[in-house]
């Protein structure tokens, strides 16, 4: 009760700075503490301000900064909560503001002052001096801190600020974006020289919009708009194209004339780079939805050719030299289904953006999908049967496993082996002793992606495509790829998903 | 003998399984849309379908659909140009069917090891269908 009506008498002050320094005395006498300091956070630098300070090294500390993260207030900011740290040497704080100033600090209670969920301050006492700080008075600290944010909001909203002509300008001049307050006739009460610049109007403050403005679908369409609504407009002058979204909103405001009115707040953006983003997406959207579709469409005519000739390579009753030329068939139609497979998947990249590895994947499942369709796979798990979770995409973790065993069995010894083994937080997947797979990686190391061929030498081979789109979909899992020449040994590296 | 209804709308690949099955010792069916395939299985008894999904008329999902709907239990490969689809596939017969899936175009020695999987599956459930 008592506190409530000390409080009471501290809103009553009309000055932001003496409402704040009020409020800290009050917290100093309420929690009986030797000191209390209020930051405010800079949030261009990350740092917290001493604002005001209450204590015997108040005139050393005024003005100075600490990080936020840093020390207990910089703990207090970045988590926004209430911290209570009684012999904070023994916990492990620094003393480096004791140090300079000669105090020394015992006991120290701190709270957040946060606003619409963002920490715009924090509240400090230092040295109970009625023994230690505890939950009592962290909970008396925190409705303080609390009633300060909630004073705080309502002063920086309240008229007394917004009625100053002076604020209102400095406020739209900063703005990232264009203003334009029109009054009830549509004359242009303010407007910021972005807004100005934006629409290639001049000195406009005084005039009928409709007037300074050329573009009519901009004019018609404020006009159409009772109280609150947004439109996108294209504005082409000098050769230059700028396409805007202009959003308007009624407000009660006062302005010039001391009188409150309602008035016409047109907030404008420029939105070209996101339009040409757009507009290039769509291309892309355009481009790979083709490639798709067409790849598709050429899966069809491809069966009865790789069918057919496999069928005619396999008849014994046809000559020896009919036979060859159907295996010459069979094998350019296995090559063109191999190309085909690829143009889907980096379609299918394209227009996924990227490829997204937030399910939790079972890696010996992986595996098995791809034993089961490979065969004389040598494969060994130095596991414990359980399963090997990883966060990661199923669908791509098949594509490229079934890539690298494919292009590992090419070049096999008898010594060869895949391994799956479990190191701590850690996964490995090892192929051993796969020559092809080491030779083919290591050509690869840094090569762009998605060539057909060899740039510099001209060579066409698959692996051009294959080793580049394995790397992308290892990389989007954040594999870590070991390659050992002298053991040929090709190690990937998987981080687990938590239990 | 063996009989199977392949249904595809491209002739070429009708073709192609006509000769596949048939040297493979089957009599074999065709149709070619989604129509057909439903009358023709109607009226006969298969050991095996081989549907086509984007097919004119009724797609082969919907005579999938259709013929866990009138209760016949011939086994099923699905052969499509359209992987995505083998999840929807799965869906609609998950437990009521036994279906195989397969993207064009089809490795003919995997197709048949899947022919071969799905006959035995069958026939032991007929075996053991008829004890009981």
């Amino acid at each position: 009760m008592q506190l409530e009506k000390k409080w009471e008498k501290i809103t009553e002050s009309e000055n932001l700075n003496e409402l704040l320094r009020r409020i800290l005395d009050l917290s100093q006498e309420v929690l009986q503490s030797e000191a209390a300091t209020l930051f405010l956070v800079d949030h261009n630098t990350d740092e917290l301000v001493f604002k005001f300070v209450n204590g015997p090294a108040s005139s050393e500390l005024q003005g100075k900064r600490i990080k936020i993260g840093e020390g207990i207030a910089g703990r207090t900011a970045r988590e926004g909560k209430a911290f209570v740290v009684n012999r904070p040497k023994n916990a492990g704080y620094t003393d480096k503001f004791d140090k300079q100033t000669g105090f020394n600090t015992e006991s120290l209670l701190a709270a957040p002052l946060i606003i619409d969920g963002k920490t715009i301050g924090v509240i400090e006492v230092i040295n109970s001096q009625g023994g230690d700080y505890n939950d009592r008075s962290k909970e008396i600290l925190e409705q303080l801190a609390a009633q300060v944010s909630s004073e705080l909001k309502m002063t920086l909203l309240s008229e007394r600020l917004l009625k100053s002509e002076e604020f209102l300008n400095s406020i739209i001049n900063s703005l990232p974006g264009g203003i334009i307050i029109l009054d009830e006739k549509g004359i242009i009460r303010k407007a910021n020289p972005l807004a100005a610049e934006m629409l290639y109007i001049k000195n406009i403050e005084g005039k009928y919009l409709e007037k300074v403005l050329p573009y009519r679908d901009i004019l018609e369409n404020i006009k159409s708009i009772k109280k609150r609504g947004s439109f996108e407009a294209v504005i082409r002058k000098n050769g230059k194209e700028s396409h805007l979204n202009l959003e308007l909103s009624k407000a009660k405001a006062i302005i010039s004339s001391g009188i409150e009115k309602e008035y016409l707040i047109v907030q404008i953006n420029d939105i070209t780079e996101r339009a040409e983003l757009n507009r290039l997406k769509y291309l892309q959207e355009v481009n790979a939805n083709f490639v798709s579709g067409l790849s598709h469409r050429l899966r069809t005519p491809l069966t009865p050719i790789m069918g057919l000739s496999s069928l005619l390579k396999d008849q014994e009753k046809l000559q020896k030299n009919f036979k060859e030329m159907a295996k010459v068939i069979y094998n350019s139609s296995l090559e063109m289904k191999d190309m085909v497979e690829k143009l889907l998947d980096i379609a299918e990249i394209e227009t996924d953006e990227a490829i997204k590895v937030n399910e939790k994947v079972d890696l010996k499942s992986v595996l098995n999908e791809i034993i089961s369709d490979l065969n004389h796979v040598p494969f060994k798990l130095n596991t414990k049967g359980k399963e090997l979770f990883i966060f990661g995409n199923y669908k791509w973790l098949v594509k490229s496993f079934k890539q690298l065993f494919t292009i590992g069995l090419k070049k096999k010894s008898k010594d060869s082996r895949v391994e799956l083994e479990e190191k701590s937080k850690y996964i490995y997947l090892n192929f051993k002793g796969f020559k092809s797979l080491i030779d083919d990686f290591s050509a690869l190391e840094n090569a762009p992606i998605f060539q057909f061929d060899n740039p510099l030498t001209g060579d066409s081979d698959t692996k051009y495509l294959d080793i580049p789109l394995i790397r992308l979909i290892l990389n989007q899992h954040n594999v870590k790829i070991k390659i050992n020449e002298d053991k040929v040994l090709l190690s990937l590296r998987f981080k687990k998903a938590k239990r | 003998m063996a009989k199977v209804l392949v249904a595809d709308d491209t002739p070429s690949i009708l073709y192609l399984f006509k000769e596949f099955f048939e040297l493979k010792g089957f009599e074999v069916d065709t149709a070619d849309n989604g129509f057909d395939a439903s009358k023709k299985l109607g009226k006969n008894n298969y050991h095996l379908v081989v549907l086509d999904i984007k097919m004119g008329g009724k797609n082969g999902l919907e005579v999938l659909q259709n013929l866990i709907e009138r209760g016949f239990k011939f086994p099923v490969i699905i052969c499509t140009a359209y992987e995505h689809l083998k999840e929807d596939v799965e869906i609609i017969a998950k437990g009521k069917l036994d279906v195989e899936f397969v993207t064009k175009p089809p490795d003919l020695e995997l197709l048949w090891n899947k022919v071969v999987h799905l006959l035995k599956k069958n026939a032991i459930r007929e075996e053991v269908g008829k004890d009981n």
